[in-house]
């Protein structure tokens, strides 16, 4: 079996790291994965922006790189259900969000590592509500969250959710620049109900959430820390 | 970036944070509400479910439930009415006010009046329109409009309405407790119910087996305002049609639950024959619909039920509020059927989404709000300066080699907006960019064995 | 043409794709039941902001409506049709002596009900009413609210401020 590991652009451009966490998390659960050279973008940011009409070349990218595999994992929800929703049945039932994959198809009952502090969970909107990486608060189903399942598996860890657990933080791809004031103001909300939790850092498996948090961390100078999900539960690889 | 309509205002709005603030925290209250009860039915998304097939059933049958609602009205004893547009519908209504000699006229909340602008037309008729729900009464008296279809009056402060009513009703000086205003009003809305020579519902349901007409409230206030006068209006959408009272029993126990967190409403009354010695008119209003209907990517937003679920959940709108939206009707939905009446006009408001889909999972009819603002933002644009945003990324995007390159100048470009003092959004840093030998680790992963 | 023809051509024209009418057997076999349906009424009708008490056989609704509000004489006493446990509904119909206005009027609604005339849910209800048309019907769930100042809960906007049930053993 063929796996793919699709590296989203921005999480390329603003922590690489992640992507050796999930290389490393994948060989060490006997995945044999490769990565296809070349990747840009998977069309995502335009689409939500208005211009999906102008992806058709990106998405003819994507396609060639990938189609050849029969499962494709990604360290993003939102480019993942971006790509499950838009790129017709091409990829259906083969391309997963790699937390989703380790999860529901992997199913490790242990990994190596320690990591002991306190983690406050951020379930995405698309991790949440479009991935299923945990019950959508709306939504009267039974609790679940993979995410939470996940870092179980890790030694020393505390993970909590914060107050209003699932609702967005104001990231939005270019929403974060065309409404910008609100955008702040639901990043500045949302930071402070993961610094209420007590916790050190507030981690997820969307690096977008991370980075537009992080940008108002570093801007209020907030006493919390971000750290990508796969960087913890590879920490000890 | 020129910035669009709602950012535009949603920022000016941002500047009083208390208030921000205490409007966030109101409406996600209520959303909370909503919550609870609906755990408390193990059968809610199935609920959600039937409502959403029984919507979609009827406004794929419209042209035979109108036939058959009219038959059973008309058999009822009551008084069909048919408008094409807003202006048909201001006439119709003016016109049985004015055949009746209709001075004082009491009305209770209707968003198709707000839609068809009734009420500044009845006043150039030189008939006095009153809304009686207590939060509409006070919009009114202030000379504002809801900024929410379900809580009109949120954004207003006890202070103010203490005010306000001090003026209009005679009440103590800085008194505004609640339940004293309420009462106070209660009292002064009395009134005109006792003289008013006629009054107006819009509805939540109008039933084709049946003929009648179903109003929801937990004032009472369309049941005051149609108990006493001889002339009744009910003026509602088609979209409003439901097949039968079996249906009833679905959106009666979703309507209030997602609405305001309460099981029902305190009224759900269902009207069909006149009152004795009065008269019923039933006005069935299309107003763009049937056109709604026609589109093959927005016909379900006709599933709506004005229940407001999707403004008290949207991380949006509760910290934008009800005027940072061009449309009357705010919020998700409103951002939706507000491009369905104008799209240019109302383009100002698509950027008021982050496409975090929480609306989709309210919605007690199932409406895919956020996959539709997705869709008209393919046609429309809130500010026509994202283009240029957009196409340089696609520019960066179209090959690794660009790609790469501009990924190696990213860092130092970042460091050097950040020496200047140039933020992601006011409050936002620019994330730092990794630097090259970071991100060229990523492409000798594979050749490490 | 009359508008009525053009909004009627407009709807054909527009010619959706067809929904069927779904089947609701299932999800009306799955809707909430209660193991004590009356304990359950009350608990609603006193949720929603009302009160229940028994009446007795022989005993006098309306000397026991006035011990349950002894500051008014503005007082409704009705017969409700039956009532509605998950919500604390009573359904009543056009009243058959008086106008509709004496159940909004008064301070004060008090509708008596039979113990045994209450069901689990509102499908239950619409099925018990079926599709006969009475000429008007209404369900009412406690007294007269609003919070539409600032959110806070005030009883008595513009109908009855009190609502009592008398349930009939």
């Amino acid at each position: 079996m063929k796996v793919a590991l699709f590296i989203p652009c921005y999480v390329r451009a603003v922590d690489p790291d992640v992507i050796e966490a999930c290389w490393k998390l994948l060989r060490h659960l006997g995945v044999d994965v490769e990565i296809p050279p070349g990747q840009t973008c998977c069309g995502q940011p335009m689409g939500n922006a208005g211009y999906e009409e102008d992806t058709k070349a990106l998405k003819a990218r994507f396609e060639t790189l990938f189609q050849q595999y029969d499962v494709i994992v990604g360290p993003s929800s939102s480019c993942v259900a971006y790509i499950r929703e838009h790129y017709g049945d091409l990829f259906r039932g083969r391309i997963f969000e790699i937390c989703e994959y380790i999860h529901d198809v992997l199913k490790p009952e242990s990994l190596p590592g320690r990591f002991p502090h306190k983690v406050s969970l951020h379930n995405s909107c698309h991790g949440t509500r479009l991935a299923a990486l945990a019950a959508p608060s709306e939504l009267n189903i039974p609790y679940f969250n993979k995410l939470k399942d996940l870092l179980g598996l890790i030694d020393g860890v505390e993970v909590v959710e914060p107050e209003r657990r699932d609702e967005c933080c104001g990231f939005g791809g270019l929403f974060s620049v065309e409404e910008s004031a609100v955008s702040v103001k639901m990043g500045t909300d949302k930071v402070r109900r993961h610094i209420e939790t007590g916790a050190e850092y507030i981690t997820a498996a969307d690096s977008s959430c991370l980075m537009h948090q992080g940008g108002i961390i570093a801007a209020k100078k907030l006493p919390i820390k971000t750290i990508h999900i796969l960087k913890i539960l590879a920490c000890g690889l | 970036m020129s910035e669009p309509k709602h950012a535009a205002a949603a920022a000016a709005y941002l500047k009083d944070t208390a208030k921000v603030d205490w409007q966030d925290e109101t409406l996600w209250l209520v959303r909370g509400k909503r919550d609870r009860l609906s755990k408390e039915l193990p059968e809610w998304e199935q609920l959600r479910e039937a409502a959403s097939q029984i919507k979609l059933y009827s406004n794929s049958h419209l042209p035979e439930l109108l036939e058959q609602f009219e038959q059973k009205a008309v058999a009822n004893g009551a008084i069909v009415h048919w408008a094409k547009d807003a202006e048909e519908y201001r006439q119709i209504i003016g016109g049985l006010l004015q055949d009746h000699g209709v001075r004082l006229f009491v009305k209770s909340k209707s968003m198709l009046s707000e839609e068809c602008g009734l009420v500044p037309y009845l006043k150039s008729l030189g008939i006095d329109a009153v809304e009686t729900d207590l939060g509409e009464r006070i919009i009114q008296l202030m000379g504002l409009k809801p900024s929410h279809i379900v809580l009109p009056a949120v954004h207003i402060k006890r202070e103010e309405v203490g005010r306000l009513f001090e003026r209009e009703m005679g009440t103590e000086p800085g008194n505004s407790d609640p339940t004293y205003l309420t009462h106070a009003a209660r009292r002064n809305l009395r009134e005109y119910f006792l003289h008013a020579d006629a009054g107006m519902t819009g509805a939540n349901f109008a039933v084709a087996s049946t003929g009648e007409v179903v109003v929801c409230t937990n004032e009472g206030n369309a049941d005051m305002g149609t108990s006493l006068p001889k002339l009744q209006i009910a003026a509602f959408g088609i979209d409003k049609l439901v097949p039968d009272r079996e249906s009833l029993g679905v959106f009666t126990r979703l309507l209030a639950r997602t609405a305001t967190g309460q099981p029902v409403t305190t009224y759900t009354t269902h009207y069909s024959a006149p009152r004795p010695g009065s008269e019923f008119h039933i006005v069935l209003v299309d107003n763009g619909r049937s056109r709604i209907l026609a589109d093959r990517e927005h016909f379900r937003l006709l599933n709506c039920l004005r229940c407001g679920g999707c403004m008290n959940t949207c991380p949006v709108y509760r910290r934008s509020g009800g005027y940072s939206y061009s449309y009357f009707i705010p919020g998700p939905v409103g951002i939706n059927l507000g491009m369905t009446a104008d799209p240019k006009r109302h383009q100002g408001n698509l950027s008021a989404c982050s496409l975090c889909h929480s609306c989709n999972d309210v919605c007690p009819v199932k409406m895919d709000l956020a996959d539709q603002i997705y869709s008209w933002r393919q046609h429309y644009h809130a500010s026509p300066a994202k283009k240029v945003l957009s196409d340089g990324m696609r520019a960066v995007m179209g090959g690794p080699g660009r790609f790469h390159a501009a990924l190696a100048a990213a860092p130092g470009l970042v460091k050097a907006m950040k020496a200047c003092g140039i933020q992601w959004g006011s409050g936002r840093e620019f994330p730092d960019f990794a630097p090259v030998k970071q991100q060229k680790k990523i492409d000798s992963l594979d050749h490490e064995q | 043409m009359s508008s009525k023809d053009e909004i009627l051509r407009n709807l054909r024209a527009a010619a959706p794709q067809e929904f069927p009418k779904p089947d609701l057997t299932a999800l009306k076999a799955a809707a909430i039941r209660y193991d004590d349906v009356p304990a359950q009424f009350c608990k609603a009708v006193t949720a929603s902001g009302g009160k229940v008490a028994v009446l007795e056989s022989g005993q006098d609704p309306l000397a026991l409506a006035k011990t349950l509000f002894p500051d008014t004489d503005s007082l409704t006493v009705t017969e409700g049709v039956f009532g509605v446990a998950e919500n604390g509904c009573v359904f009543l119909e056009e009243p058959k002596d008086r106008p509709r206005a004496d159940y909004f009027l008064p301070e004060a609604l008090v509708m008596i009900l039979s113990k045994d005339a209450i069901v689990a849910n509102m499908h239950e209800a619409y099925d018990r009413l079926g599709e006969n048309v009475t000429g008007y019907g209404i369900f009412i769930s406690g007294p007269s609210k609003t919070a539409d100042i600032e959110q806070a809960l005030v009883f008595g906007a513009h109908g009855a401020r009190e609502v009592a049930v008398l349930l009939k053993p």
